[in-house]
């Protein structure tokens, strides 16, 4: 694989992280606030599971990539 | 009664999902915003909505965000502009190109120090 293309591989990768961070951080700024009901932490946890799926993937294409 | 007034902010961000979480981080901070994930629509926006800081990615389809930032500062002078990126090259660009920006923050972003910088701008907002 060309550094190219895996430099462009690191940026997608950064996606979900950056997505993930900022979800906990608003769950946190919630919690500490006394704001935080189950419905909310509930949509906050779907949506981290969902970008830790999409990293995974991302990962997963990087192997393949990788092997060929 | 002294009315408050909120400042915008319009974040630029092609993921939609990173744009969701800046957005819902500064709202709880008493900020207005308007979202858009890509540089056509964020200049739909400005069109319509006179914003005070422009928060942006850099590296987006199309049109890039240093691009949208140039012209939309030419519009509006007063318009503060934050670029985020998690590319180092990209964000050293923004620096030295001709652009007004306040800050270049690298990604990953602490939502707190965003709001931080954005504070610094137009002042904490109730």
């Amino acid at each position: 694989m060309t550094s190219s293309k895996l430099t462009d591989l690191a940026h997608e990768l950064n996606q979900p992280l950056n997505a993930i961070r900022m979800a906990a951080e608003n769950a946190l700024e919630r919690l500490r606030s006394g704001r935080a009901d189950n419905a909310y932490l509930e949509n906050k946890l779907v949506a981290i599971v969902d970008q830790t799926v999409r990293a995974a993937e991302l990962v997963r294409e990087l192997r393949q990539r990788q092997a060929e | 009664m002294q009315s408050i007034r909120q400042e915008v902010v319009l974040v630029v961000e092609d993921d939609e999902a990173q744009c969701a979480e800046i957005a819902e981080y500064l709202r709880g901070k008493g900020y207005e915003v308007a979202t858009a994930t890509n540089a056509y629509e964020a200049m739909a926006t400005l069109a319509d909505k006179q914003a005070r800081v422009l928060v942006t990615d850099i590296n987006m389809p199309k049109w890039d965000g240093i691009r949208m930032a140039e012209v939309a500062s030419n519009l509006d002078h007063n318009l503060s502009i934050i670029f985020i990126s998690g590319d180092e090259k990209a964000l050293e660009r923004a620096q030295w190109e001709e652009t007004a920006a306040v800050a270049t923050l690298p990604k990953p972003l602490p939502l707190q120090q965003l709001e931080a910088v954005i504070r610094a701008i137009v002042g904490p907002q109730s």
